[in-house]
């Protein structure tokens, strides 16, 4: 048996990949395919990074799409999926004078599809936060809602992004170079986007690595001692990004 | 309730999907857009195979492809259709995957002999993985590819005889297909296993922007066309009462006018029933 169909199949996806003419152009059909692949792939990062795609500009966020599409095709065919290292790309892509913040407002495109396809949380109910007493909260931790997404950026990009969701005009976009952490949430099955100061930031990161309420309270108090820890814990606690809280687990 | 004529689900639909009286109407999703961790789409799926019967076809899975199936994918597809239970699972006469990455669309093969055996191994594969008989769609043409050892309805016979899988018939890919490549669609219909068919697709299509009708395209952006009717009047003479899913992936129209033209779908089958009925007695 000849084995053609491998050396067949790696041609033609070459050829589909390959911005230049092929041995299959010669057949007018043959950009059906090519076509095809590209705007499927196109048409998947504009859906996943549409604050992106506001900031660029419909046609430069499709040209650097083909770009990435070229240098990255999909890894598998849930297209969903497909993307997740575009803002690392963009980073190396772009000239650093120009849109500074666009890298940054794609990574939190990217969190907002994870927000959006999150498994849902367990039926763990937890203990209740009204029952546990002040002393307590050393020994209970946090269990965040599987949707959670957040981070601090070095850059004003959450609002960026914010702007760009509430249909903000692209020259709207600019804003004063400062820091600034986001959170998403899920609560009510459509992703929610909150700005968060330095001390939620903090709270949330020692949440999710498992320490108590408590200890992440005073961590966060000693990094941002003119925060009130009480109001951003209650901020959190609103934003629905805690699911539970339980005993913590005794480490021997 | 027995299936007749469906409608490809799209979620802007959803409260008049899960709300439409019809009878028969069953709706067929694509399973990738549905191999999430959870959220509204699952929920929403989740919803809507409680209301009607549903459908998965796979475009994915790359039955075609020389390097054998993605395991990992498979195994999600188990998932989904072990969540999902539809009462079709299907996917295409065509291949994706190559060397690790993923092409989005649906590639053409030679149907060569290593072909035939290479898309039999995968789709055996994919039928003891998920534990039931999946139905393979026949793909569109663009190109004259040449080398076959098969004309399409011999190979897709061959591979239903060999992996007891069943066919999905795409009416519109034949016509689109036959016009492209030059070959009649009546002959191609006439040649197919009937006896193999457990489902078939009706769809739109337009021609190219800039070859013109020489060259069309199955866009699903369109009603369906005049002659992808008369195709599907003759398909359903010999395969009988088979279900039948109006597909349309752009150009959405509101759902009373998918609704409308599925329901022409419906009377395709009604009629067939009745003659078939008439047969028996």
């Amino acid at each position: 048996m000849r084995p053609e169909l491998a050396a067949f199949q790696q041609s033609f996806a070459a050829a589909i990949l390959s911005g230049t003419p092929s041995r299959f152009d010669r057949w007018p059909g043959f950009a059906v395919y090519r076509n095809t692949s590209m705007v499927a792939a196109i048409d998947s990062l504009a859906a996943s990074y549409s604050a992106t795609r506001a900031i660029l500009g419909d046609a430069d966020f499709r040209e650097l799409a083909r770009a990435y599409f070229r240098d990255n095709p999909p890894a598998t065919p849930v297209l969903a999926e497909y993307g997740a290292g575009f803002a690392d790309w963009l980073e190396q892509r772009l000239p650093t004078d120009r849109q500074p913040n666009v890298a940054d407002v794609a990574r939190i495109d990217r969190m907002q599809t994870e927000t959006h396809l999150a498994e849902e949380p367990d039926d763990a109910c937890g203990i209740d936060a009204a029952a546990i007493s002040e002393d307590a909260w050393m020994t209970v931790v946090a269990v965040l809602q599987p949707a959670a997404r957040f981070r601090w950026f070095a850059t004003p990009a959450p609002s960026v992004w914010l702007a760009s969701r509430n249909f903000a005009t692209p020259n709207e976009f600019a804003a004063a170079r400062t820091e600034e952490g986001i959170l998403l949430t899920r609560p009510r099955g459509a992703v929610e986007a909150l700005l968060i100061a330095r001390a939620e930031h903090q709270l949330l990161m020692r949440l999710q690595r498992g320490e108590s309420v408590g200890q992440a309270a005073i961590a966060a108090a000693c990094a941002c001692p003119r925060a009130d820890i009480g109001a951003s814990f209650k901020r959190l606690l609103e934003s629905h990004a805690i699911h539970h809280f339980q005993r913590k687990e005794h480490q021997p | 309730m027995y299936p007749t004529a469906g409608i490809g689900f799209k979620p802007q639909h959803f409260e008049e999907a899960i709300a439409a009286p019809a009878a028969g109407l069953w709706f067929e999703v694509h399973a990738e857009n549905y191999m999430v961790p959870g959220g509204p789409r699952l929920a929403m799926l989740e919803a809507l195979r409680a209301e009607r019967p549903l459908s998965l076809h796979g475009v994915g899975l790359s039955l075609a492809g020389a390097g054998g199936l993605d395991a990992g994918h498979l195994a999600r597809l188990k998932r989904l259709v072990d969540r999902a239970q539809p009462f079709l699972v299907s996917e295409h006469l065509a291949w994706s995957r190559v060397e690790g990455f993923c092409l989005p669309d649906l590639l053409p093969i030679p149907r060569t002999r290593e072909a035939l055996e290479c898309a039999t191994r995968n789709i055996d594969q994919a039928q003891t993985a998920l534990g039931r008989k999946i139905l393979i769609e026949n793909p569109t043409h663009y190109i004259p590819l040449s080398g076959h050892d098969w004309d399409e309805p011999d190979f897709l016979a061959e591979i239903a005889r060999r992996t007891g899988c069943g066919l999905l018939i795409d009416v519109n890919n034949i016509w689109v297909s036959a016009n492209n490549l030059g070959f009649c669609p009546y002959d191609y219909i006439d040649a197919l296993p009937s006896w193999a068919i457990g489902e078939i697709h009706i769809a739109g299509h337009r021609p190219d922007p800039a070859h013109g009708p020489k060259l069309l395209i199955d866009s699903h952006d369109a009603p369906v066309a005049p002659p992808v009717w008369r195709l599907l009047d003759r398909l359903i003479e010999r395969a009988g009462l088979v279900p039948v899913l109006l597909e349309r992936d752009g150009n959405v129209p509101p759902f009373a006018e998918l609704m409308d033209e599925r329901d022409r779908a419906a009377a395709v089958l009604a009629i067939a029933r009745k003659k078939e009925l008439a047969h028996a007695t």
